[in-house]
């Protein structure tokens, strides 16, 4: 019941109106019986008033000739009258008649007898008596709930009357018009075109304007769903063409989240990674699935993440089943804060030239150390040798930005160069020294045993790189640099993930305490 | 003759003061009724049936005159103040109860005069031109008031 007077604005209009109707008529009722005996009161005392001045001449009279038996007369004759209910005629020196009518008199609140002073009928100067009537408070009691009945009845009807227009006035000028609206609205087919009509005498005001507004939202909604649809048929359109392009052109796509979960893969993915006749469920861990180059991947995912720029990472891997390695480029672009796409190329062709080829692919264009494939096959060569004392060292420079910005990007090649030189400088030729990002150089340490050679190398190295760095034109650019140590003793059997990890950590730790020194980390 | 009404005003106030005056009313008792005074109010309370003696151990005997004449209405007039109508209706609303009886009524001054001679507790009124010995005049009613 409740739902349906909440869904019904007839219902709930007309509850509310005779909910009012009541609570008003209610008030009024309990108005009526005070008001009708107060008026009682007041109307039985003017009476009583009116009925003083008609028998004062005779109770004057009487009080004036001293005559008993007038008095009496005049009292019992003021009884005889509904409003009285007890009688007294006295001179200044006796009470000529007193009459009460039998049962006693009942004090109510708010009656208080009447009384008249009598003038000698021949000299208004003179008093010669007082008249005093008790009204009859029952009397006004019956009277009043007789003129209270009367009211309520009365305002019963004139509050029935009007909730009754209210009713039929709000249902025809307002519900009626809104219900019919509503209906029709239901029935309407909006994308057909369809339009409400302005109820009849409704033109001008507040119902009419109300439908001219839900006609021109409908225009606009309209309008609004045919541009969706046309936008919907283009992304369909557009969506087939990339489709049919990635299948088309062999890129090996996938999409994978920031935790490393693959989501998405193109067939070449799956063809290139080997994985045609068991793909991946979605979920599988990205990284995972180069086993021992895991950590690279993990590390190329999370820069891509954490810098919000394109990482991108070549690695020889050799795909489940199957005997021959592969160089293989990995490029992540980020896709907001949790996605990165991804492309797999395989570059075995090209790496296996550019190898055989000599330094160029492992090198850094801009300095001439090695870059980052080049310090990967450098450990590699390292750990392949056995288990022997390594030292990595990770530098990292502070005021290359500021370079950048001031000087150019020449300078700071020139600068780069001049770092690459001097690390090289105070290395053996054993020692090679890598550029690892735009402001970080690896050094390894071969057959390093003790932390304190390698911290005592480190700070040499830091201090050679505080050094002034001129350029042509006779500016002097000053770096700050901080270095990050750890080592592998001799039979420890830390991979490099572990030992480039160790050595961030160290790094992390001396950027943290000034980006000036170098900390050792095991 | 533009103005007549303003010369008759005129003419009518200066001879005014010429005019003869009315008559004097007096109010007679008996001889031996041993009042010798009385005062308007006492008048007035024997007349109108407030006062039932004369005195101390004499009933009074309220006398008036109905005679043609205006002898009666000035008396009341000159007296309680009142038209004669109103003396009516008063003496009609005591009539009826039986405890006050009205003045008992002569048809003349004559006969006024006798019965105030006659009753020791009798009191009425005659003009003063004709009051004689038998009775004595108590209070005298003028215009201007007693004399």
């Amino acid at each position: 019941m409740l739902g349906r007077i909440r869904a019904s604005l007839v219902l709930r209009t007309t509850l509310v109106g005779v909910l009012m109707a009541l609570l008003t008529a209610l008030l009024g009722l309990a108005l009526a019986g005070k008001a009708a005996r107060r008026w009682e009161l007041i109307r039985q005392r003017e009476g009583l008033e009116a009925l003083v001045n008609v028998v004062g001449p005779s109770a004057s009279a009487a009080c004036f000739a001293q005559d008993a038996v007038l008095a009496e007369q005049v009292v019992r004759g003021l009884l005889e009258t509904g409003n009285v209910h007890g009688a007294l005629l006295r001179t200044d020196s006796r009470v000529l008649a007193e009459a009460n009518r039998p049962g006693g008199l009942v004090p109510v609140a708010g009656v208080q007898p009447v009384s008249r002073t009598l003038a000698s009928p021949f000299a208004p100067d003179a008093l010669v008596g007082e008249l005093i009537l008790v009204p009859d408070a029952s009397e006004a009691e019956r009277q009043g709930a007789r003129t209270a009945t009367l009211l309520r009845l009365l305002l019963l009807g004139v509050v029935a009357s009007l909730g009754g227009v209210l009713a039929v006035t709000l249902h025809w000028v307002i519900i009626r018009p809104i219900t019919d609206l509503s209906q029709r609205l239901h029935a309407m087919e909006a994308d057909a075109g369809g339009r409400l009509a302005i109820p009849r005498g409704h033109d001008g005001d507040e119902v009419g304007q109300l439908v001219g507004d839900v006609n021109a939202l409908m225009d606009r909604m309209v309008e609004a769903l045919w541009r969706e649809q046309e936008v919907y048929q283009r992304l369909i359109v557009d969506k087939r063409k990339v489709q049919s392009l990635l299948e088309h052109a062999g890129a090996a796509l996938f999409v994978v989240r920031g935790d490393g979960a693959l989501e998405a893969w193109t067939p070449t993915f799956l063809q290139l990674m080997g994985l045609e006749a068991a793909p991946p469920p979605p979920g599988t861990s990205f990284p995972g699935m180069f086993s021992s180059q895991a950590g690279l991947v993990a590390e190329c995912l999370a820069r891509c993440q954490a810098t919000q720029a394109r990482a991108t990472l070549t690695l020889r891997w050799k795909p489940p089943g199957s005997g021959i390695h592969r160089w293989l480029q990995v490029t992540l672009d980020p896709i907001g804060p949790d996605w990165c796409q991804g492309l797999l190329d395989n570059v075995t062709s090209v790496q296996d030239v550019a190898m055989a080829g000599g330094r160029l692919s492992v090198r850094d264009a801009a300095t001439g150390a090695l870059n980052r494939l080049g310090a990967e096959h450098a450990l590699e060569e390292r750990f392949a040798a056995g288990g022997r004392g390594l030292g990595i060292l990770l530098v990292a420079l502070g005021g290359l930005d500021a370079v950048r910005e001031s000087q150019g990007q020449n300078a700071v090649e020139a600068v780069l160069k001049g770092v690459a030189q001097r690390l090289a400088g105070g290395l053996r030729r054993s020692d090679p020294v890598a550029r690892l990002e735009d402001n970080e150089f690896l050094v390894i340490l071969d057959l390093l045993e003790e932390p304190e050679v390698g911290l005592r190398i480190g700070n040499t190295l830091l201090a050679a790189l505080a050094e002034p760095f001129p350029l042509p034109g006779g500016l002097d650019i000053k770096l700050t640099a901080c270095g990050g140590l750890t080592l592998r003793r001799v039979g420890e059997g830390a991979s490099r993930q572990v030992l480039l990890h160790r050595a961030n950590q160290a790094l992390v730790e001396a950027q943290l305490a000034g980006g000036t020194g170098c900390r050792l980390r095991n | 003759m533009r103005r007549p009404w303003l010369l008759t005003a005129v003419a009518w106030l200066a001879l005014a003061p010429l005019l003869p005056a009315q008559e004097a009313l007096v109010v007679i008792v008996n001889l031996e009724s041993g009042v010798t005074r009385l005062t308007r109010e006492e008048a007035t309370n024997i007349f109108m049936g407030r006062q039932k003696h004369l005195r101390p151990g004499l009933v009074a005997l309220p006398v008036e005159q109905v005679a043609p004449g205006q002898a009666r209405a000035r008396f009341y007039e000159l007296l309680v103040n009142l038209p004669l109508p109103q003396v009516r209706a008063y003496w009609a609303r005591l009539y009826f109860s039986g405890q006050a009886q009205p003045p008992r009524q002569t048809e003349s001054a004559a006969e006024t005069l006798q019965v105030v001679a006659a009753n020791k507790g009798a009191i009425g009124f005659v003009e003063q031109t004709q009051l004689d010995h038998r009775v004595k005049a108590v209070l005298v009613l003028a215009d201007k008031g007693p004399l």
